[in-house]
């Protein structure tokens, strides 16, 4: 039963807390067990996220090939956003923080306030082959020494366009 | 903290459109010993998991497809198809900026929580949400919990604006 008080313009409600009634103090976990057990799952997890990055950099393609070819619309911009969206938030949930780096570039360069005619589709491909290369070299942060190439074709890239 | 809480008796619905996500926080959940976790990959979906069996608690992504995830909080604090309005939402999103936050807390968001997720933060949140509930404001243009206590992580936020 929620307990409603009324005040001047608003009311004040107290409901029953469901957290507060179900979690109880007996019988419950470390947090050092629980990242214990976690860990122990995050290996096939892992491969399963990376398994879907190949089909996922094939859709990125086709969607900034149809912006490239002029065959592209506010459409294909929103499907590159929301890759790199995903992304975003996967790669470091899957301790694979520079695809998270890669997919923030992304959402930067995609994000619904730039008109798609003015998209910098030159430093979105360079995401993409960013992307395709950690997958397949499977370089998880920027202090991987496979890291270095890239980071410094990235920096070389931004400079030039 | 002292308490090593039991987490084993919620039950928990999330909502996020990517299905790498579902495989992780359901293992997230399992490895806090929460074994009865429904995920959604949309707004209607979870509206039927709630209307099925009202949960102890929602996460939810912000960026959902095609259902904005502002809006299915804002549905929820509506108490839309009968659900019930009062119940916690802890968003878990990628979009990060004070903008997003404040958003997300002017909707009826519980507490937020950026992704990259890890156990330890997910662990951490839920922790706080059972140690410090919140009564819930009901004005003219506002139903959720109170503002004026800060969600976790967000003190602080509106003055660096």
């Amino acid at each position: 039963m929620t307990k409603i008080v009324e005040m001047d313009g608003y009311e004040i409600h107290h409901p029953v807390q469901k957290l507060q009634s179900k979690v109880t103090t007996k019988g419950g976990l470390s947090l050092a067990e629980i990242e214990k057990r976690m860990a122990k799952k995050m290996s096939a997890l892992t491969e399963d996220f990376l398994s879907s990055i190949p089909p996922m950099i094939d859709a990125i393609e086709k969607s900034l090939g149809q912006l490239e070819t002029g065959a592209g619309d506010e459409t294909a911009q929103a499907d590159l956003f929301r890759h790199g969206h995903d992304l975003k938030g996967l790669g470091g949930s899957f301790d694979y923080p520079i695809m998270g780096t890669i997919g923030a570039g992304i959402c930067g360069l995609t994000h619904k306030e730039i008109e798609t005619a003015s998209l910098n589709l030159p430093l979105i491909r360079v995401h993409l082959d960013l992307l395709s290369y950690v997958t397949a070299n499977r370089i998880k942060n920027d202090s991987d020494p496979k890291a270095e190439p890239i980071l410094s074709a990235l920096a070389a890239a931004k400079a030039a366009i | 903290m002292s308490n090593y809480y039991n987490f084993r008796n919620l039950d928990i619905i999330f909502v996020d459109d990517n299905k790498n996500m579902h495989a992780l926080i359901k293992n997230l959940l399992l490895a806090m010993n929460i074994v009865n976790s429904r995920g959604c990959f949309d707004a209607e979906s979870c509206f039927e998991e709630m209307r099925e069996e009202p949960p102890d608690l929602i996460i939810t992504d912000l960026s959902l497809n095609p259902e904005n995830g502002l809006e299915l909080i804002r549905r929820i604090r509506q108490g839309e198809h009968g659900v019930d309005r009062y119940t916690p939402i802890l968003v878990l999103s990628g979009q990060t900026n004070i903008k997003d936050v404040l958003a997300a807390r002017d909707a009826g968001a519980t507490e937020f929580l950026a992704k990259p997720v890890s156990v330890g933060s997910l662990h951490d949140r839920m922790v706080w949400m059972v140690e410090n509930p919140r009564p819930f404001i009901k004005a003219s243009t506002y139903i959720g919990p109170d503002r004026r206590r800060a969600m976790r992580g967000y003190e602080g936020m509106e003055r660096r604006k």
